[in-house]
């Protein structure tokens, strides 16, 4: 489908992985704003951030594992990929633990970056 | 002016269905336009037309098929959601052998490209989760 707007879209992920749908939900809601050409800010949030640490074993896991499709996204134009700091922080995640890498906001740049979104999905 | 998206991500026996209906019809009410209704996640069961409440319940998932009916509104069912919780038109139940549909009237099943046709197209889109 084609349309001349293009509109910010922010997707935040708030949820643990394998505590729900909604992870996967939201990566849905990403991989076809990109076939629309929109622009992708993807933002994991509090414990969503956990989606980034690399090598999960997930088989035993009956929901499904997004983590494995995020290093992809890149090849989708998901333009910025950014992470909670304080909550990489409260989890104990380096940098060079996750499986992809990803920008450290602090609270006040969320807030910012939420404020000049056109459009915010919060999972 | 293109109005409003509304994203139901509740069953009609959660309060988020309900806001987002009392939304919906308020919005209405105030003149506004409502370009789409999308139903996703848990929110296909407000198409579900096997739901039979109890008495002295409110049929919210009735309420919703009115309020598209009376005002024509474009209510999409995402085909993901609706298929894994059972949710089929005929079209659906033939291609997979089942006995029948079970989709209400009113509503359509489509993809997930119809939500983001309606956050460019919309005014505002709003989601309502449980």
């Amino acid at each position: 489908m084609s349309t001349s707007k293009t509109k910010n879209i922010l997707v935040i992920i708030r949820q643990a992985p394998y505590s729900s749908t909604l992870p996967a939900a939201a990566l849905e809601v990403i991989l076809t704003a990109a076939a629309f050409e929109q622009e992708l800010t993807l933002l994991f949030y509090g414990q969503g951030v956990l989606h980034l640490l690399a090598d999960q074993q997930t088989d035993k896991s009956t929901i499904k594992n997004i983590s494995r499709a995020l290093p992809s996204l890149e090849l989708y134009e998901v333009r910025r990929i950014i992470a909670d700091a304080k909550a990489l922080r409260n989890n104990g995640l380096q940098s060079e633990e996750l499986l992809l890498p990803v920008e450290p906001y602090s609270p006040q740049q969320i807030a910012r970056l939420i404020a000049e979104s056109d459009q915010v999905f919060n999972y | 002016m293109q109005g409003f998206t509304l994203v139901i991500h509740a069953a009609p026996w959660s309060q988020a269905s309900s806001t987002a209906f009392n939304f919906a019809r308020e919005l209405l009410a105030q003149g506004h336009q409502i370009y789409r209704l999308f139903f996703y996640q848990d929110g296909v069961f407000n198409a579900f037309s096997y739901l039979v409440p109890s008495q002295d319940e409110i049929d919210l998932a009735e309420q919703w098929q009115e309020l598209i009916q009376r005002h024509e509104l474009d209510a999409v069912v995402c085909v993901a959601s609706a298929l894994k919780r059972g949710i089929i038109d005929d079209a659906e139940a033939q291609r997979y052998e089942l006995p029948a549909g079970n989709l209400r009237e009113g509503f359509v099943i489509s993809g997930l490209g119809q939500l983001i046709d309606a956050v460019i197209q919309s005014d505002r889109t709003l989601s309502f989760l449980p």
